[in-house]
């Protein structure tokens, strides 16, 4: 038994036309790259992942974030998933529709503004999942729920699972 | 994000680019309003001898133009406000390919022959006359002393990093007001004489790097075992 982690990059995101989060780079000593999703309007961003030793269970994905600007507040994560089985399924694939998000509502820790913080999103809904399909996954900040000001920045996702 | 212009004081330059004939400038612009001219995305002339990229009065169509054809410049794709576009111009010696296309869009291209255009300096954000003024966004701006092909157009455009690193002269993100070339040859921008500010930029990735795998065993033998290790067996000593 063992669990699978795939990292996610900022760099490596992509979008749709409209509705997307910022790029932003920044940092004194490194380059801190990330996504700056607005608190007023649903921002999203994608990642494709192949499935590779999927076993069994939920998917968890990891959210590295920070604040822009903000020393308090809700910041709510939605994540969902979209797997195809390539030889197997016959729905199209511009037309494949994503499960039903997952959320979780992380608290900023206050202090200090740009700490990071990790949110932990469970996918429960997978739509069914299996060993080495191609899954696209979106992380989005949903407006609703929303207590904290300003952009919460994505610096990392890691999507996790078990391989039994 | 994106760098934004709205005023004939914001444009960059580079005298790092002299009288270069074949080259491509790649770059995404977003017009913001018409203003009483034509405006500029990029501009690389040498008096008299000038070229540029950019949109008509009206904001009807993304365009090229230059000296040989002041009046017959070449009209790329149509063009709105507020609309990211994605825009290259290839220039092999006397002729040049425009591409070009809203967001989303394929890309369409044009091409002009004859062009004699020299440039010396080059302009982003505006150009060199300064009531043709570019107000608008601007990012991702890369520039080859090459000809890249249709495929390399597509494929430049799809990020804001370089995919291919030959013949790169200047790399410029414009994900925040800065003036640092990062293809790392040193073309630095000269910042106009007024501070630019950012704006949303263009939904396109950072670059193309792929999610990285790590598999950990939760229990049992580690993932990469300890070689085995083989007992000699020994006689037994004699009596």
């Amino acid at each position: 038994m063992a669990t699978v982690y795939q990292t996610l990059t900022p760099g490596s995101a992509d979008f749709l036309t409209s509705a997307f989060p910022q790029l932003v780079r920044s940092g004194a000593s490194f380059p801190v790259t990330g996504l700056a999703y607005d608190a007023a309007i649903v921002e999203a961003a994608f990642w494709q992942i192949r499935a590779v030793n999927y076993g069994s269970g939920d998917l968890t994905v990891d959210i590295e974030w920070y604040a822009a600007v903000a020393t308090s507040g809700d910041v709510v994560w939605a994540a969902q998933v979209a797997a195809m089985t390539p030889d197997a399924d016959a729905q199209d694939i511009e037309t494949k529709a994503l499960a039903t998000a997952n959320t979780v509502t992380d608290t900023h820790l206050g202090t200090v503004g740009k700490r990071p913080h990790r949110a932990v999103v469970t996918v429960t809904n997978l739509d069914a999942l299996a060993s080495q399909d191609d899954v696209w996954l979106r992380i989005a900040r949903n407006a609703t729920g929303n207590t904290m000001a300003g952009d919460a920045i994505l610096t990392l996702a890691t999507v996790s699972y078990s391989d039994v | 994000m994106a760098v934004r212009s709205d005023a004939s004081t914001d444009r960059y330059v580079t005298t790092s680019l002299f009288q270069l004939t074949t080259f491509t400038i790649l770059g995404w612009f977003r017009i913001h309003a018409s203003t009483a001219n034509w405006q500029r995305f990029w501009d690389y002339p040498t008096p008299g001898l000038w070229q540029y990229l950019g949109c008509d009065q009206s904001v009807q169509n993304i365009i090229y133009a230059d000296n040989v054809h002041p009046a017959g410049h070449i009209n790329i794709c149509p063009a709105s406000v507020g609309t990211w576009f994605r825009t290259a111009l290839v220039r092999t010696g006397p002729t040049a390919t425009g591409y070009a296309s809203a967001v989303g869009n394929a890309l369409s291209n044009a091409t002009q022959t004859g062009i004699n255009a020299l440039g010396e300096s080059l302009y982003i954000g505006g150009g060199e006359s300064s009531d043709e003024w570019f107000n608008g966004g601007a990012a991702a701006v890369k520039v080859y002393n090459a000809a890249l092909t249709a495929a390399e157009v597509e494929a430049e455009l799809a990020q804001y990093q370089p995919r291919r690193t030959t013949n790169l002269t200047n790399w410029y993100p414009l994900i925040v007001p800065e003036t640092t070339d990062y293809s790392g040859n040193g073309n630095n921008l000269t910042a106009g004489s007024t501070e630019t500010t950012t704006e949303d930029g263009p939904p396109i990735p950072w670059g193309s790097s792929r999610p990285r795998l790590i598999h950990i065993p939760d229990t049992g033998p580690p993932a990469v075992e300890d070689p085995p290790v083989y007992l000699r067996r020994v006689a037994p000593a004699r009596r």
